[in-house]
């Protein structure tokens, strides 16, 4: 080891030295996570610099580096320039924690002189790192459905509705063209558990549905059998479940003599969990404003260009929000020409654009800064062996 | 609530609680023997559950069990290859093993999420095993009344081995006095190794056995650690007998919890730990104030 020979020849003289070379080397291991910083400075006013927060760990940690690669592919089909300008990406973990978002938001703020930040994956961190951003007078771009709550932040915008925003369509359409009169609801013990839940409810019931039952399960449940027993007579069963819980809900579901039809949200039926569901999710529907199914030109080129570099890649909403981010913070810089370094411009511009996202046009609704985006109902299917979505229509209340 | 609805609680609970005690046991024996507090076991049976999965796909589900098994054995010897390069002797820093189990575990979650991309993953039962049982109105999958019945005949030769058999006799009598058992000339490392790779088999057991039910995610090594330390400390610490009671009244109040006041489902277990604590402190089946 280098460092032990310098220590022994310095001979405890030369102790600045030494400190020196073990300073050096620790700064060389500790940069491995923020890899397009150095040199920035030097391109002044014609480098557009973005502050990515993801998470690489934590209960999220799986989707930080995919999204990494999405965004990066995005922006370099741009060849990663816009109008001259060239687009830097500055990535930082924010560890599925709102604690740790908001001192890697402040530290890009403040070190990096980033002039928009991505953020965030996870919902808490989304909502803490809000007021930071719209005191320092920065934009921020929520890449996937964040909780609402962003609204009050003129700097904010979300590249997707809210999830309540979606539960609610599918929730009229339950009631009206599916033509069920009584619903049973059973979601998860959290924010987002209660946030589609309640966003079911109200879509059902404004549409002349009633909820027979409500029920939460805490996050991470092992076995739903005693959950599922107790169902009652509803005519269908919502279910807001995401993750792991998703997976074995939808496996449980039917196993306990559930005669009711299944329908959720989006992330029950994810392409991430979709396989892992495997027969069970045959039959069952969910509401959602992406699916890799859908058939449009940004779809297949997102699917397309990371399939070439990636073929086991898996596109899901996480993917496509990464994706649709790049092509906003792209469409943006150039509709702001000038006003790029000027934060609120550069705010006000970003909720002014418009694009075609994975899932179809997206443009931001100018009062709250959540995106306006279609909501389609799917079901699973399954032909040569493979599950997949088959989508019925768009859907809207 | 209706006779089918109560027998189907039951039925949930007790496979559950079953397959809690292959986990739990290995758990309690290590402890028993080697006071040894190993905290990475609930690493072991997540990383056995990842593997039987990855297994599963191609090879069948009997195959993904014993890889899993397999895999459990290998990751406790692990465990106890690393301990004994820190200490001479097992037992001996409480403090010290706590640190370095929970090391391991963090370790091996992150090998295990490094290899499947921390996506949650699941193993398909056996055909034959894919249907329900009707019970009155509702119905109890097929797969569970196999799962708990394997259970309970592992738990059967586990405790034929505690009882009937020399290895038997001499991991009892390293349980209750471990030095007088030295003094009568039985070395204990070898001793140490066999009940190491016992509880290892048996999470690994666990987690092949579990994957259709339970799944493979992150997280679970948390998750599964909480249920092993309440049956653990339920039981009595050491008391395989205690564990296996401890077990059915674990799954059993969890089923009934999450049925009749789904709010306070986690509650209802560690309920039942503050109960029986305060009326036996050294837990149902335990050594007593040792």
């Amino acid at each position: 080891m280098l460092i032990f020979r310098l220590i022994s020849r310095s001979g405890g003289r030369s102790a600045v030295f030494v400190a020196a070379a073990l300073a050096t080397v620790a700064f060389a291991a500790c940069g491995g996570g923020g890899d397009d910083e150095a040199g920035g400075e030097k391109q002044g006013a014609d480098t557009v610099r973005i502050g990515v927060l993801l998470p690489y760990t934590g209960p999220f940690g799986l989707y930080g580096k995919p999204m990494e690669a999405t965004l990066r592919a995005r922006l370099a089909k741009a060849g990663n320039k816009v109008d001259g300008r060239r687009v830097q990406l500055v990535f930082e973990d924010e560890a599925t924690d709102a604690k740790t978002a908001v001192s890697k938001a402040t530290k890009l703020i403040e070190q990096n002189d980033v002039d928009a930040i991505v953020c965030c994956p996870t919902g808490a961190a989304t909502l803490a790192v809000g007021p930071i951003a719209n005191q320092a007078k920065i934009p921020q771009i929520g890449p996937i459905p964040n909780p609402a709550g962003l609204s009050k932040f003129s700097t904010a915008a979300v590249a997707a509705p809210t999830a309540a925003h979606d539960a609610e369509v599918l929730g009229g359409y339950a009631a009206t063209k599916l033509g069920y009169k009584s619903a049973a609801v059973i979601a998860s013990d959290f924010a987002y558990g209660k946030e589609v839940a309640a966003g079911f409810a109200k879509g059902f019931k404004g549409a002349g549905g009633t909820i027979a039952k409500q029920t939460f399960a805490p996050l991470g449940t092992t076995d739903f059998g005693s959950y599922l027993a107790r169902g009652g007579n509803a005519d269908v069963t919502f279910a807001g479940f995401a993750g792991e819980d998703a997976i074995r809900f939808v496996q449980q579901y039917k196993k306990f003599g559930a005669k009711a039809p299944l329908i959720g949200h989006g992330p029950l039926l994810t392409e991430l969990v979709l396989k892992a569901i495997g027969e069970a999710a045959v039959g069952v529907g969910a509401g959602f404003y992406y699916s890799s199914q859908l058939d449009n030109p940004a779809n297949k080129e997102f699917i397309d260009t990371m399939k070439g570099a990636n073929s086991k890649f898996v596109p899901s909403h996480f993917t496509a929000g990464a994706w649709a981010t790049g092509s906003l913070i792209i469409d943006a810089i150039k509709r702001a020409g000038d006003d790029v370094h000027d934060g609120e411009a550069f705010a006000k511009t970003i909720r002014a654009t418009q694009i075609e996202a994975p899932w179809g046009p997206l443009r931001f609704d100018q009062k709250t800064g959540y995106a306006v985006a279609p909501t389609y109902f799917y079901t699973v299917t399954k032909d040569g062996g493979q599950l997949h979505h088959q989508i019925k229509e768009e859907i809207s209340l | 609530m209706s006779f089918d609805e109560f027998v189907l609680h039951l039925a949930i609970g007790t496979s559950f609680g079953l397959l809690l005690f292959l986990l739990a046991s290995g758990f309690t024996l290590t402890f028993g023997l080697a006071r040894f507090i190993n905290l990475a076991h609930g690493a072991v049976f997540l990383v056995s559950a990842y593997v039987a999965t990855a297994v599963g796909e191609d090879g069948g589900f009997l195959l993904a069990v014993l890889a899993a098994a397999g895999t459990g054995v290998v990751l406790s010897l692990a465990v106890y290859a690393s301990a004994r390069i820190r200490w001479g002797r097992l037992g001996s820093d409480e403090l010290g093993q706590v640190i370095l189990t929970f090391g391991l575990l963090l370790v091996f979650a992150d090998v295990a999420r490094s290899s499947w991309e921390g996506l949650p993953r699941s193993l398909q039962e056996p055909g034959f095993l894919d249907g329900s049982w009707a019970i009155g109105d509702t119905s109890f999958p097929t797969y569970r009344a196999f799962m708990g019945g394997l259970s309970l005949l592992l738990a059967f030769s586990l405790w034929w081995l505690q009882e009937r058999t020399e290895f038997g006799a001499l991991v009892r009598a390293g349980v209750d006095d471990r030095e007088m058992l030295q003094a009568s000339g039985v070395s204990a490392g070898p001793l140490y190794v066999a009940v190491f790779a016992l509880g290892g088999l048996l999470a690994g057991v666990a987690g092949g056995l579990g994957a259709p039910v339970l799944g493979a995610a992150m997280g679970q090594e948390f998750t599964i650690l909480v249920f092993a330390f309440v049956i653990v400390v339920l039981g009595g610490l050491g008391s395989l007998l205690g564990a296996f009671a401890a077990s059915l009244a674990v799954g059993i109040a969890d089923a009934f919890g999450k049925a009749y006041i789904p709010t306070f489902a986690e509650f209802t277990m560690m309920g039942l730990v503050v109960l029986v604590l305060a009326w036996r402190p050294g837990g149902l089946f335990g050594l007593g104030t040792r």
